[in-house]
């Protein structure tokens, strides 16, 4: 990396990541001018360009690619008409010990002053929590569920082709058509309103890509360096254009992108930020013409690359607000770039661009953005072994996604096969159609804890409540087909809740918050005249995403065992040791955890129960209908839940103590899978992942595994086996020697762990203590 | 048709091309002074106890060491994870101890996955009559032959029997058209001698088919198995091969096979 570069990035990644009151402080002197009125859509359109007219323009030195959300890399605004932060949640987030966000003294003078003034009672959370039922708050305070958009706004959506081939000028044009066509068949008010904000949105952002060129003439008058005079020039004549017209160059393309992902995040906060998905697909026509005529170079490429790349890591994500405040802790804005997978027209994507930005990624090395690579069976096995001698540098990227899977549940779904093909993963593992697709995520959904209230008839021990319905308790019922009835009946009721409560959420975004910026790129927002957030998209989806597959299987198959099969486990001793979190328990404890059938291990009697309670799941939402003129459909994804899950959801059959993480996505329990990892893989594929919109599987590996070019062979065909088995992702953490050492002081919690020792792989947990700080060392020595 | 076996492990990437599932066979016929794998030895199913914790719970536990399983058990084993042999070009290996102490067992598994159309391969020490050696080695589509000691009195002296049956069955082998993988443990001052490189040397530099040689560097990694087993081992002090070692002896034996590898 260039000099310029490795400045950038360092400036990056030394920044402190502080509150910034600037646009809080905007919009609430926009509102306080402009009182609610009832064209919703044209007051939010109204108020985003009041955002971009007045927000400071941050341009760094040297740098390639401009535009910041903020005034300064990592300064975050917030949203209070999406979730106020309160005083305490300002203290909370800068004194918290990890993934703290600082917030100086004008930040909580502004909030006490105005901002919180102004929004109190007014945000959408508000309105959101006095929409919920009864059952609802009691259900969601149990830790029954989550609610994805109670702190942002929907989005979960990335953008496609049509963002990177078209300019706001062509939109616009666009807009003038459907009004034309739309009146001669006569269309709601609505929708004029919404063609409108749409048209000031559009203005708006080619008004703020002007305010850059002005303030890059300023660099260039103060400029003496030839070389960067000369940069400046071009990046003028660039943010001139883009993105008012179509982007015709390499650089001009992420430029491009850059405003309008700028424009998104400010906005509103959608989840997932927003994400330019097929990055290497998008920027291949301008790659190859340019590369072709000589007048770019691939070292010019690269560094315009790791400048947008830098541009991401500049962004964590927006701090929450109340309990989460204090939970939640990641900057990680989940803005996922794919790479690899198929073209439109059905052949193997990989290109010489796929392979440069592999190379970006290993170099960059940052938190943000996050990557993936989508294997076809049409992919080289080049591409994915070249994936995975980045992800053994341990940094967890980039994570592998089976597109051939992708494309099956997008045509399940009823997409076309051109927009499933333009499709992949975004977010944590979420399937989606690029560009045309509105999927969002409504919440984690514990599945642990509906089994938990089953055993004790609708009743949840830590609030001492009936939750639930009044159904017979462990010590009542009989048979286990009469446990699972119950839990059936429980899992149906709580689900109906939910989404009950889901709809209604939506409807409160298509009333009150609608993003007529965000809806100009997703196709067919502009020809519905529709918003993206009432279902102006092509295809609309609501997931709901369950959570501890791996628990749930390894209590129901110790049940099954101890409590039905053999009798050996009386339910009342079991509840009792439960109740007791196995304090004096703890023989009773070993035999749960030793001697019971375990998900992971490609073990029928456990598995059995894990494909039973996924299409249990998946019956109670799949193709129920959204208020967006949707369906609901599910994902298997915990992305940090299954630790808020654990610590709401008390000691349980499988032998987890009380208020311990639960397993995540569909791995197993954390050291439960003890034959390795094609057993892990079979397991795992046993579930019918098409019927999903995405599913989670980490794998533990110790570094030794990617050592040589014969271990990456067949790392590559494994990954090939499990997506021949239709499985969706997989992903590899790589030990480092402070999990070995954990795993020497907890040995149960990592059963699974093997580790080369020499020519041949053991389970670290069988060697001796000397060997194990041999190994140790050698992995501390290696990693470093 | 029953077998004793210690162990069945799969994603198994050190015995054989691809991934695969390897069949431990309890019991051998030899006692090398370094084995690292002691459970291995004894052809009986043994009861060990085991210290294991859960948490702050410390406890010990009666663990059985091999296990007598059938020939439907295995077969439905090998067949298992037949997409993962053919997506890596791997399949299944019978081990040990040495499996051709069972080897009735071993030829009726190896039909089934042969007619399976699933990769076999046998790893074995060669000691066994010429017969059983012969008939079972010909179900197999590769080999896993182990050369210790050339020296006939020095391979008794240091795991208890004479080398002709091996060295038979090895000249045998060399005959048959049949891939085979060389494996030689390198134990420091005892198969590490110049003159036992040499003659393992001359002894394979005329063998056709070799497509690897394995040298298997000598690691401490068994002291624990042999104290579970309460067991001596002789060696529980010796320090592990010195990798500069390991290295001059992959030079030795470099031009021999297209793979060489220390480790497997």
């Amino acid at each position: 990396m260039d000099k310029r570069i490795a400045k950038l990035r360092e400036n990056s990644l030394l920044a402190i990541p502080t509150i910034s009151a600037e646009r809080a402080l905007l919009i609430t002197e926009y509102f306080t001018a402009n009182p609610f009125s009832h064209a919703v859509a044209v007051q939010r359109a109204e108020a985003f360009k009041y955002l971009l007219d007045n927000k400071h323009i941050c341009i760094q030195e040297n740098e390639l690619i401009v535009g910041e959300r903020g005034p300064a890399p990592k300064a975050t605004p917030t949203y209070p008409e999406i979730s106020l932060h309160s005083l305490e949640d300002l203290e909370i987030l800068d004194q918290r010990e990890k993934v703290s966000i600082k917030v100086d003294q004008s930040v909580k003078n502004a909030y006490q002053d105005k901002i919180i003034p102004f929004w109190q009672g007014l945000s959408q959370r508000d309105k959101i929590f006095s929409a919920m039922t009864h059952s609802w708050k009691q259900a969601y305070s149990a830790g029954i569920f989550t609610e994805f958009q109670e702190q942002r706004a929907p989005g979960h959506t990335v953008a496609g082709k049509r963002l990177f081939n078209t300019g706001l000028l062509d939109i616009l044009e666009e807009i003038k058509w459907v009004r034309k066509t739309k009146a001669a068949r006569g269309i709601v008010q609505s929708s004029w309103e919404e063609l409108e904000a749409m048209e000031i949105a559009a203005q708006a952002m080619i008004d703020h890509a002007k305010r850059h060129a002005d303030e890059l003439r300023k660099q260039l008058k103060n400029c003496s360096d030839e070389p960067r005079k000369s940069e400046l020039r071009t990046m003028i004549s660039v943010c001139e254009k883009v993105p008012a017209h179509a982007p015709q160059s390499f650089h001009e393309a992420l430029q491009h992108y850059w405003f309008i992902h700028m424009g998104i995040i400010t906005e509103l906060n959608p989840w997932d930020s927003f994400n330019p998905g097929r990055l290497d697909q998008h920027l291949w026509p301008f790659y190859q013409r340019e590369i072709a005529d000589g007048s770019l170079s691939k070292a010019h490429a690269t560094a315009l690359l790791q400048a947008f790349w830098i541009k991401f890591n500049n962004h964590p994500a927006p701090p929450k607000v109340g309990v989460t405040a204090l939970e939640s802790n990641t900057y990680t804005d989940f803005a996922l770039i794919n790479l690899g997978g198929l073209t439109e027209s059905g052949a193997d994507a990989v290109n010489e661009l796929t392979y440069l930005i592999l190379d970006v990624i290993k170099e960059m090395r940052l938190l943000q953005p996050s990557s993936m690579v989508q294997v076809s069976k049409k992919n080289p096995d080049l591409f994915i072994k070249s994936a995975l001698k980045i992800t053994k540098t341990g940094f967890g990227q980039p994570s592998f996604f089976n597109t051939d899977a992708i494309i099956q549940q997008l045509l399940r779904q009823g997409k076309s096969i051109e927009d499933a093909r333009n499709g992949g993963a975004s977010g944590c593992v979420e399937t989606g159609a690029f560009g045309t697709e509105a999927y969002t995520l409504s919440g984690y959904f514990n599945l642990n804890k509906v089994l938990e209230l089953t055993l004790h008839g609708g009743f949840d021990p830590r609030l001492k409540q009936q939750i639930g319905l009044k159904t017979p308790k462990l010590s009542a019922v009989k048979t286990f087909e009469e446990l699972y009835a119950a839990f059936e009946q429980q899992l149906n009721h709580f689900i109906a809740i939910k989404i009950e409560g889901n709809n209604r959420i939506e409807e409160l975004f298509a009333h009150h918050m609608p993003v007529p910026f965000m809806s100009l790129f997703i196709e067919d927002c502009v020809a519905n005249a529709k918003d993206y957030n009432e279902g102006g998209a092509r295809y609309n989806t609501s997931y709901l995403q369950g959570v501890g597959l791996g628990s749930i299987t390894d209590s129901l198959a110790a049940l099954k065992k101890w409590v039905f099969d053999s009798h050996e486990i009386d339910a009342n001793s079991l509840l009792d040791a439960m109740q007791n979190n196995f304090t004096g328990h703890e023989p009773l404890r070993a035999q749960l955890v030793f001697h019971s059938p375990k998900w992971g291990n490609n073990d029928a009697e456990a598995d059995q129960h894990a494909v039973r309670v996924f299409n249990s799941f998946l019956k109670a939402v799949d193709g129920k209908p959204s208020y967006r003129g949707g369906v609901f459909r599910i994902n298997m994804l915990p992305t940090t839940s299954h630790v808020y899950f654990g610590s709401v959801t008390a000691a349980m059959p499988d032998g987890r103590e009380a208020w311990k993480p639960l397993s995540e996505g569909i791995s197993p329990v954390q050291g439960a899978d003890i034959h390795g990892p094609v057993a892990v893989l079979q397991s795992a594929a046993k579930i019918d992942h098409i019927k999903t919109g995405g599913t989670l599987l980490n794998q533990k590996f110790a570094p030794e595994f990617f050592d040589s070019e014969e271990a990456i062979d067949k790392l590559c065909s494994m990954i090939r086996s499990y997506f021949r088995l239709d499985g969706h992702h997989i992903q590899f953490n790589v030990v480092d020697a402070q999990t070995l050492r954990k795993a020497q002081k907890n040995p149960e919690a990592y059963r699974d762990l093997i580790v080369r020792v020499a020519g041949y792989s053991d389970y670290f947990n069988d060697l001796g203590s000397d060997l194990q700080n041999e190994i140790i060392a050698r992995t501390a020595h290696k990693s470093s | 048709m029953k077998a004793i076996i210690f162990d069945i492990r799969s994603f198994s990437v050190h015995d054989g091309p691809g991934i695969r599932t390897s069949f431990f066979f309890k019991g051998c016929p030899l006692r090398c002074s370094w084995c690292h794998n002691p459970e291995s030895q004894s052809a009986a199913i043994e009861v060990i106890c085991r210290n294991k914790q859960l948490g702050s719970f410390k406890f010990s536990e009666k663990v059985s060491v091999g296990e007598s399983i059938s020939l439907e058990t295995a077969i439905a084993r090998a067949k298992a994870d037949k997409l993962f042999y053919e997506d890596s070009g791997g399949g299944i290996t019978l081990s040990g101890g040495e499996p051709l102490l069972q080897h009735q067992f071993c030829i009726a598994l190896m039909k089934a996955a042969n007619q399976e159309d699933i990769h076999t391969a046998i790893d074995t020490s060669g000691f066994a009559t010429q017969e059983v050696f012969q008939q079972t080695v010909a179900h197999a589509r590769l080999v896993l032959f182990d050369l210790k000691l050339m020296q006939s009195e020095l391979h008794q002296h240091h795991t208890t029997k004479p080398n002709h049956l091996i060295l038979s069955n090895f000249n045998w082998l060399q005959q048959q058209n049949k891939p085979l993988i060389i494996r030689i443990p390198l134990v420091e001052n005892i198969t590490d001698s110049v003159a036992n490189f040499e003659a393992i040397r001359a002894l394979i530099s005329t063998t056709r088919n070799i497509e690897r040689i394995d040298l298997l560097p000598y690691h401490q990694s068994a002291n624990q198995k042999y104290t579970n087993l309460s067991k001596t081992y002789i060696h529980q002090n010796m320090p592990a091969y010195p990798a500069e070692k390991s290295e001059m002896a992959l030079q030795f034996f470099a031009d021999l096979a297209p793979i060489v590898s220390i480790g497997a």
